[in-house]
């Protein structure tokens, strides 16, 4: 069985934000919610500071905290290690929110226009029949769990096979972001893993992350 | 762009405590408050304050009901009983609302005559008139009263293991939390108890060793649950700031230092006021800590730094 994984190789990121855009549009990512952002931070002291954007989106934990909170089930962990929410089971209590460390769920609380009283554009409309996200629940990134879905269905391979491949990850012209099988040592991203130093975002949280960083 | 600064400093929770999640913060205070008080009211045996604890923690249920927007959504809380702390409060709360109105029900139609109240006094009448109802009412205080204890014990309790569960969020995933609500639900009973007493002209001499030791304890484990804080990690302490400086800071050092535990130890210790005035001042007392300590921790509960 596979097991999904994502390397950000930081020394490449030029924080241009396509990934956070491509995530919107291919997601049909309704207003106020984001599934991909950057984070820019200052490191160092003047004078010699520089500026490091991390781009993150939901870590796919091994061990994911919002798994253990949910009082439905709704929130699960598939075999693939991939985590999703199944809106019809969501109550909304928000416990998996506040239980994330990486902030990386959302409530919905109104899927509002984007442009407010002129009405829902010609892509909005489209959207809430692709993907009609529920009010009241939350919302999260499932690696483009759709896609890998048909790709594989296909016979493509994701992370190799642009098809297969989440959004965030096929818009990046620096390729700074590596998607593929952390089971399968010829990976791209296992072979990345032997080869770097990868770190994770909060390790102390021990929610062993599937979402790697290389910066050095 | 909305996520350049996002995570990077200390960011609030704002899910349990702003906007339509007040709903969920007044829930959460209505049950810790509610047990803490039908606890006391049932050891010792005050029917009013396990009545009006009862109807709070059944307003609890209705804040979570609203909250879920729909009566299946909280059906389905049912399902995870295992594994969430959230389910299991949902099912120990079900089970309080039924078995906590058979015990009432049963011990006012004992104990209450409704005199003056012709219509309830007649039903009453009618009830304890049979003589099955008259060895039932007896057995079914007595079978209720264990079950309702644990279950308060339960309702008392989740609330803090619930929010030690977060790890996220350093102030909440502290192992004194739990004992600290339960010490404040309690507070609120013992102040609810005193309040009826003196109202009642009862001296307060049974409860008065017990109401001390709680103040003691309470007090000592906020100062332990501070000091706990500021040294598990930069996010806890900087809650700790938030929650002892500025507005917050006079919320807490008044409201539940002052009037929550200074103001009951010195009515204890000292009489010379009208009964009317202590009673006002011990309900205001029990009140004030639990509504000021909750608020500003939901409020002051910050994520740590994703970076």
């Amino acid at each position: 069985m596979s097991h999904w994984g994502m390397v950000i190789d930081l020394r490449k990121c030029i924080s241009c934000y396509a990934c956070v855009i491509a995530c919107k549009q291919a997601n049909f990512v309704p207003k106020g919610v984001f599934f991909n952002r950057i984070i820019l931070k200052e490191k160092g002291q003047f004078p010699v500071v520089r500026r490091v954007a991390y781009p993150v989106l939901c870590n796919q934990c091994d061990e994911p905290p919002c798994v253990g909170v949910c009082p439905t089930g709704a929130t699960f962990k598939r075999e693939d290690g991939i985590v999703v929410v199944d809106d019809s089971k969501c109550i909304g209590c928000q416990y998996c929110v506040l239980s994330c460390p990486y902030q990386q769920r959302t409530f919905l609380d109104k899927n509002e226009p984007y442009f407010g009283d002129s009405g829902l554009t010609e892509p909005e409309e489209l959207g809430r029949k692709l993907r009609p996200y529920t009010e009241g629940t939350v919302l999260k990134c499932d690696f483009c769990l759709r896609k890998i879905e048909a790709g594989l269905r296909k016979g493509l391979v994701p992370g190799v096979d642009r098809e297969a491949t989440p959004a965030c990850v096929n818009v990046c012209m620096v390729h700074c972001r590596t998607f593929g099988d952390l089971d399968d040592p010829n990976s791209n991203v296992s072979r990345l893993l032997s080869e770097h130093d990868a770190y994770t975002l909060q390790p102390e949280s021990e929610t062993r992350p599937n979402v790697y960083y290389i910066d050095k | 762009m909305h996520g350049t600064n996002w995570m990077v400093s200390f960011q609030r929770q704002t899910e349990w405590i702003d906007g339509e999640g007040a709903l969920i913060w007044l829930a959460d205070l209505l049950t810790v408050i509610g047990a803490g008080g039908f606890l006391a009211g049932m050891f010792y045996q005050e029917l009013a304050v396990m009545f009006i604890c009862y109807l709070l923690i059944a307003a609890a249920s209705v804040g979570h009901l609203f909250h879920c927007r729909y009566p299946s959504r909280v059906i389905r809380m049912l399902s995870m009983v295992k594994k969430s702390w959230m389910s299991r409060g949902m099912l120990i709360s079900i089970l309080f609302t039924i078995c906590g109105f058979l015990q009432l029900a049963a011990q006012i139609l004992l104990t209450v005559s409704f005199d003056g109240w012709d219509f309830a006094h007649n039903i009453r009448e009618i009830i304890i008139a049979a003589p099955f109802f008259v060895k039932l009412l007896p057995v079914l205080v007595r079978l209720c009263q264990p079950v309702d204890f644990i279950l308060c014990a339960g309702l008392l309790l989740y609330e803090g293991l619930m929010l030690n569960r977060l790890r996220s969020i350093q102030i909440f995933n502290n192992a004194l939390l739990p004992l600290i609500l339960a010490e404040l639900g309690l507070l609120f009973g013992f102040g609810a108890v005193s309040f009826f007493f003196l109202l009642k002209e009862r001296p307060l001499d049974v409860i008065r060793h017990d109401y001390y030791l709680l103040l003691i304890l309470t007090a000592l484990s906020l100062l332990l649950f501070a000091l706990n804080a500021l040294y598990s990690g930069s996010a806890a302490e900087d809650s700790v700031k938030r929650m002892t400086r500025g507005v917050f800071g006079i919320c807490n050092g008044l409201g539940t230092v002052v009037m929550g535990l200074a103001v009951p130890a010195a009515l204890l210790s000292f009489g010379g006021m009208p009964m009317v005035l202590r009673a006002l001042l011990f309900g205001i007392g029990g009140i004030s800590a639990p509504v000021f300590f909750m608020y500003t921790l939901f409020k002051s509960a910050v994520y740590n730094p994703m970076v």
